[in-house]
């Protein structure tokens, strides 16, 4: 005998492994290293599943656990106080130069670079940059107005630009136009 | 036209393709007359690209046992708990034993072939998650939108040669490429040649051509021929921020069309192109 609720959980636990990967990826973006974002997955996991009844077949699952992950995420920092390293990006004057190809940086330096902006900004720049989410899931994730969404983006992201940029501004031939090959 | 307010949040939505009619126009026509703000939008579609880049690869990590054990959910032992005290259970005890031990010999069986076969099943799985994302040769894809939004805007220098001489432009490239490019003939599609422009590739230059319709919306055609060694089958599609791209290799040539135009629009386009070769 089989009842409906026991395919159900089949189907959600089919769900949820499918998002691994990508909760891992978030989780990795918000956390500073593997085995704190894994702890946060757990949690994630672990949370889902007890609220598997609030879940619905018409939501879409990715949005639906970063929005489980967040709330955890929050109350972990409210917990543990953790001292996040708040980058003042008003030190900042606002950039006249250019990120250049050639000034590219590594994967390990834009991470850490992503690491020095508030929680709040980093979040929201992983959300939309790295999960590739729409404004209007991210403002159901975060539970916040669309223009709440824009303004802080934009705040993230420009502040995340100036860090890139840093105190050495490439030369103004670079500002007109990409190198080209004589 | 220029005496157009946009504000740093709008600019951030079109580069996110955020941004409605007519909204998104306006931004593009605003973006005509301001080649910094151009700037900031290539640094955005490139920030995007690159902490893409940084973070892909957790997707292809493989995936901790105990990630996996709270993926399934608790209540895995918790069934067979429940069915352990049925009395039906109890009383069929002596069957189930027997069955047991033949099931032992399955498992045993089982598992000396999925030692073989764990390393393919793990794979294959991680495989379908990364695709859209890992492939390095494609790279040229998400560079040929980053040039698209830098020089299509460009009023004053779009293009380095124009096509005033399309056989003087073709035979250029062609030299500095170090093999034959052609421009391909849009004229059935109302749209016109303009020139082109050579441009760092990876690592050695590729060319973009430029092409523009009666309203002087413009589209880029990117052309490289830097490590490509398979084909594609069929044209792959990207969006980056407000730019669609569709983009396929042919005979060791990446080609990737560019433009803030429909999917459905470009997509004609790309195959009028295809047919040429």
């Amino acid at each position: 005998m089989r009842n409906l609720g026991e395919i159900d959980q089949r189907e959600f636990a089919r769900l949820l492994r499918e998002t691994l990967p990508r909760l891992r990826r978030y989780a990795r973006a918000l956390t500073n290293d593997i085995a704190s974002a894994d702890d946060l997955v757990q949690d994630t996991l672990e949370r889902a599943w007890s609220r598997q009844r609030s879940y619905n077949v018409s939501l879409q699952i990715r949005p639906w656990l970063f929005g489980i992950m967040h709330n955890l995420f929050v109350d972990q920092i409210r917990k543990a106080r953790m001292d996040f390293i708040e980058f003042e990006w008003n030190d900042f004057v606002e950039p006249s130069s250019s990120i250049t190809p050639e000034s590219q940086l590594s994967d390990k330096q834009i991470i850490s670079l992503l690491r020095k902006l508030p929680f709040d900004q980093r979040e929201i720049i992983s959300l939309v940059c790295i999960e590739d989410l729409s404004y209007a899931e991210v403002s159901k994730i975060l539970g916040i107005p669309i223009g709440t969404v824009m303004s802080r983006l934009s705040r993230a992201r420009i502040a995340l630009r100036s860090i890139q940029l840093g105190p050495n501004k490439p030369d103004i031939e670079s500002l007109v136009s990409m190198k080209v090959v004589k | 036209m220029s005496n157009l307010k946009v504000t740093d949040e709008e600019l951030i939505a079109f580069a996110d393709g955020e941004l409605d009619e007519p909204r998104r126009t306006a931004v593009s026509e605003y973006l005509y007359s301001n080649p910094d703000k151009r700037l900031l939008i290539r640094d955005l579609i490139l920030q995007r690209q690159v902490l893409q880049q940084a973070f892909d690869e957790v997707l292809s990590d493989p995936i901790p046992e105990s990630l996996l054990n709270a993926a399934n959910g608790p209540n895995q032992s918790g069934f067979w708990d429940r069915v352990w005290k049925t009395p039906w259970f109890k009383s069929n005890l002596v069957g189930f034993a027997t069955v047991g031990l033949a099931m032992l010999f399955g498992v045993a069986i089982g598992w000396l072939s999925n030692e073989f076969t764990k390393g393919f099943l793990e794979s294959n799985i991680t495989d379908q998650l990364v695709e859209q994302s890992a492939q390095p040769e494609f790279n040229f894809a998400k560079l040929a939108a980053v040039a698209h939004v830098v020089y299509s805007p460009d009023q004053r220098r779009p293009v380095e040669v124009t096509a005033a001489d399309s056989i003087q432009l073709t035979t250029w490239l062609s030299n500095r490429m170090g093999t034959k490019i052609f421009a391909p003939d849009l004229r059935a599609l109302n749209l016109e040649l303009m020139g082109g422009r050579l441009l760092p590739g990876e690592s050695q230059p590729v060319a973009q051509l430029m092409y523009h319709d009666a309203l002087g919306q413009r589209i880029t055609l990117y052309v490289t021929n830097e490590r490509l060694n398979r084909n594609t089958t069929g044209f792959l599609f990207t969006k980056q921020g407000p730019v669609n791209v569709f983009y396929w290799i042919n005979d060791g040539f990446g080609y990737a069309l560019s433009a803030g135009i429909s999917k459905s629009e470009l997509a004609k386009i790309a195959s009028v192109i295809q047919d040429q070769f």
